[in-house]
């Protein structure tokens, strides 16, 4: 009897401490297989970037012939080997299965969620994590990647399941990432005139960002189109930048006051 | 576009004018090393290691890059995205504006 109790709380004891075991190492075995795929991708674009500067291709363009460029360009590509999107999540899924049954199997289920070609097994991987770890903490990148979802699911599917996250006892933060899909679901059009319901819904769900992750990078994210349009307008004082430069120098933007400033958002791609 | 700019940066060195680049390269070391072979001479911000979610250029909702305001030289916003020769004329027309 005694024994027992003592194994009983052995097994308490140690089941949590298994799971999370389990989580630490499924993080580092998807941050291996990650980079696999991403030194692949980047070789990839490389080998593309080179194909571009085919002299060959580089003359028919310059020729203005399209046609014969775009079928030269289409002929050099079959040499280049692109990551096979297929492998990879038969790989993916492989190590879910692997981690089954801890919210180690979240990170690989997520990627197949969103990065999949297939349509099907995009499904089957947010079938798993709803049916298993809705309430779990690692979720939220597979939150933000709902509202791309919307194909292989339907758009009432993916709004069933943010309101189950929304609902249920998943953390605040979970939840925020849940309105941040919401309001994404209802994305602001590029162009033309959107239903005032629509704008309102959105902006009620940025609010719920806020409110629920309060100085969070997902309520910066959530705040950015209000601060736009209410701060960065023309004929409006532009906000105060405060930063350091590439040397780790500290600068403000109005230390250029009674300048003409161009400010330039650029990167080196 | 760095040509362009570098133009720019040139023609108005004894002007009241200024580049402010907000640079969105996750990875410093290499960002330094390509300011150097491309003779980038502006002062940037740098948006941090997260790259283009970084914090300067989510709160200012940057969504393609490059993004440019352009200031007068009380800090009012005046154009928003002008770029090549658009950009030197908004410029000028700023400066012109200060005599």
């Amino acid at each position: 009897m005694k024994l027992s109790l003592f194994v009983l709380l052995l097994l308490a004891i140690a089941i949590p401490v298994v799971a999370q075991g389990d989580v630490a190492a499924a993080k580092a075995a998807f941050a291996d297989l990650k980079a696999k795929l991403d030194a692949e991708q980047s070789a990839y674009r490389a080998e593309l970037g080179k194909l571009r500067k085919n002299e060959e291709y580089v003359k028919l363009r310059k020729s203005g012939d399209r046609q014969a460029a775009g079928a030269l360009y289409r002929e050099l590509m079959k040499d280049i080997k692109r990551p096979d999107n297929g492998a990879y999540t038969e790989k993916f899924m492989a190590c879910a299965k692997k981690f089954a049954g801890t919210d180690g199997a979240v990170p690989f289920l997520s990627w197949v969620s969103m990065r999949a070609a297939s349509q099907d097994d995009r499904k089957t991987a947010i079938d798993m994590i709803v049916a298993a770890h809705l309430g779990s903490d690692e979720i939220g990148d597979f939150i933000g990647g709902l509202p791309r979802a919307v194909r292989a699911l339907g758009r009432e599917n993916v709004e069933s399941i943010l309101d189950k996250v929304i609902a249920g006892e998943s953390s605040k933060l979970m939840k925020a990432h849940a309105w941040m899909s919401k309001a994404g679901l209802d994305r602001k059009p590029r162009r033309g005139t959107e239903d005032p319901d629509v704008t309102a819904r959105r902006e009620q769900a940025l609010a719920k960002v806020s409110q629920l992750a309060p100085g969070s990078d997902l309520a910066a994210r959530a705040e950015a189109p209000a601060f736009e349009k209410n701060r960065l307008q023309k004929g409006m004082v532009a906000p105060d930048i405060e930063g350091v430069d590439l040397d780790g120098v500290k600068f403000k933007l109005s230390d250029y006051r009674g300048k003409v400033v161009v400010i330039d958002f650029w990167g080196d791609w | 576009m760095y040509p362009h700019e570098r133009s720019l940066v040139k023609r108005l060195a004894n002007e009241k004018f200024a580049l402010i680049g907000v640079n969105s390269d996750p990875d410093l070391g290499k960002l330094k090393k390509r300011c150097e072979e491309e003779n980038i001479s502006w002062r940037s911000f740098w948006n941090g290691p997260k790259g283009t979610r970084g914090p300067i250029s989510t709160r200012w909702n940057v969504r393609g890059w490059p993004t440019i305001y352009i200031l007068d030289h009380k800090g009012v916003i005046r154009f928003r995205g002008p770029r090549g020769e658009a950009m030197d004329e908004a410029v000028d027309s700023l400066l012109a504006e200060m005599n």
